[in-house]
């Protein structure tokens, strides 16, 4: 059966200090309906990712409390966690439930709330999601992607510079997105003079602490936005045993089904939403998806042309990407997936890309562990 | 890292850390936190480093206070104090690197 995107809805992202879990759930869902001008009692089932609410805020079973903030009207509800890909790994599951027949529309939502706490608390709970070796050993989400970084960086020659040009293009973009956490451009020499979190990784590599939710609604009803695939695959836990060092696996086995369930190729992708939780994290995945050859990626990422931001292919991170439209971790898959459609169906305002006809969002989870791609085409 | 509070949890550990001493390798990365998570945070700034040896086994562990780790140089695992116990807490041993 073919499903179709019919709608979606973002709150900002950012330190949303007046609004708790519950009210950014609300606005979403009500956010997204009203878009679609369906009514609650027309979705079938709710999805929804999100890693935290459980470690940080001792507070599960979602889907009851989500029901209560509807208004009790008994919805099924079902919640997903796989660390920062559990917005994506929602939608792969309310796809396939859509794709069964279930049910006529389904909504995806995406949420997290991350600024209650202090950055040593979120440090801690993201850091769940690697291995006890690596937890024992003082490591940090930071820290795993700055092992990455190294390892590449000395691999094939490059610098720390290099890094940086994905923090400049990621800001450039999120100072066009209204719901960005930073709505603001950075230059290099900021990239480059900012703390190190985790050496050789800076502030200004890395994607901030926010809070945010998103929300799609799939549909069997046709739209104008097909969801085309959606695949997804695991690799090891631990990067103690990982085959290489610089290759996301899990990346590259979900692009490689997705490409082929959809029926295309990567050069046929013209706007991308790609995983840049560190600005290492981007070029790795550019790579394992087959938009760039193993080992290019720190010199493709020093020759975007900023004068021309549109005009490669594919334009990647139209939102700003984690780094600038922020990571409240559940939410970043569904927000991906979310910006692809904007994109596709001619909403993407101050970013419109012009004429794009096909899209893919990718989605990690940890330092590579699991993985969603989601490619849709108008 | 609630989880180290377990006392059987940290039991079962032990047994596996003594199967590590002695360990050496080659750093083929590494790198100096400065923000770490609440178990670690006083700490900061310490290296965390990934070592393999010729076997291709890879070890992790932080750097033993008082080393510079360098690409390629060689370390050993040594039975360490993982972190500070709070009051009342059990003191957690396990793997941290020398350099030979």
């Amino acid at each position: 059966m073919k499903v179709f995107v019919k709608g979606y809805y973002t709150t900002k992202f950012g330190e949303l200090w007046e609004k708790s879990l519950s009210d950014l759930i609300e606005e979403a869902i009500r956010g997204v309906l009203k878009e679609t001008g369906l009514k609650l009692k027309d979705i079938s089932a709710i999805f929804v990712g999100n890693m935290l609410a459980g470690v940080l805020d001792e507070n599960l079973l979602l889907s009851a409390k989500i029901n209560e903030i509807l208004e009790n009207s008994g919805i099924p509800i079902f919640r997903f966690e796989a660390a920062c890909a559990s917005g994506g790994v929602a939608f792969y599951n309310a796809l396939q439930f859509s794709k069964a027949g279930k049910g006529r529309n389904v909504l995806v939502l995406g949420v997290e709330k991350m600024t209650d706490f202090c950055t040593e608390d979120v440090t801690s709970a993201l850091a769940s999601a690697l291995s006890g070796e690596e937890q024992l050993a003082g490591l940090t989400f930071p820290g795993a992607y700055a092992l990455m970084a190294r390892f590449y960086l000395e691999k094939y020659g490059y610098t720390e510079e290099n890094l940086a040009y994905i923090s400049v293009k990621n800001h450039f973009f999120g100072s066009l997105n209204p719901k960005a956490h930073f709505q603001k451009k950075i230059t290099l020499e900021q990239v480059l003079s900012s703390p190190y979190i985790a050496e050789p990784l800076k502030i200004l590599d890395s994607s901030p602490i926010s809070d945010g939710a998103s929300a799609i609604i799939l549909s069997i009803e046709r739209t104008k936005v097909q969801v085309a695939s959606c695949e997804t695959a695991t690799d090891t836990i631990s990067l103690l045993k990982r085959k290489n060092l610089d290759e996301m696996l899990a990346v590259k086995k979900a692009g490689e089904k997705a490409f082929e369930s959809a029926g295309v190729e990567a050069q046929d992708i013209e706007v991308a939403e790609v995983h840049d939780c560190f600005s290492i994290a981007e070029i790795l995945v550019m790579e394992a998806l087959g938009f760039w050859r193993k080992g290019e990626g720190g010199e493709k990422a020093k020759a975007f042309d900023l004068e021309n931001p549109f005009s490669q292919r594919p334009v990647v991170n139209t939102s700003g990407g984690l780094k600038s439209a922020g990571h409240p971790v559940g939410a970043t898959g569904v927000k991906q997936i979310g910006e692809i459609f904007l994109q596709l169906s001619g909403k993407a305002e101050g970013r419109q890309v012009e004429g794009v006809k096909v899209g893919l969002a990718q989605n990690t989870a940890g330092s590579g562990g699991l993985s969603v791609v989601t490619i849709l085409k108008r | 890292m609630k989880s180290t509070k377990s006392a059987v949890k940290i039991w079962r550990r032990q047994k596996v850390v003594r199967e590590k001493l002695g360990w050496e390798g080659r750093i083929i990365s590494f790198t100096k936190i400065n923000v770490a998570g609440k178990r670690f945070s006083g700490q900061t700034p310490y290296y965390v480093v990934l070592a393999e040896n010729n076997k291709g086994e890879r070890m992790m562990a932080q750097l033993s206070e008082g080393y510079t780790p360098e690409l390629g140089a060689k370390v050993k695992a040594v039975l360490r104090r993982v972190f500070r116990p709070k009051k009342g807490e059990l003191v957690v041993y396990g793997v941290k690197f020398v350099l030979v």
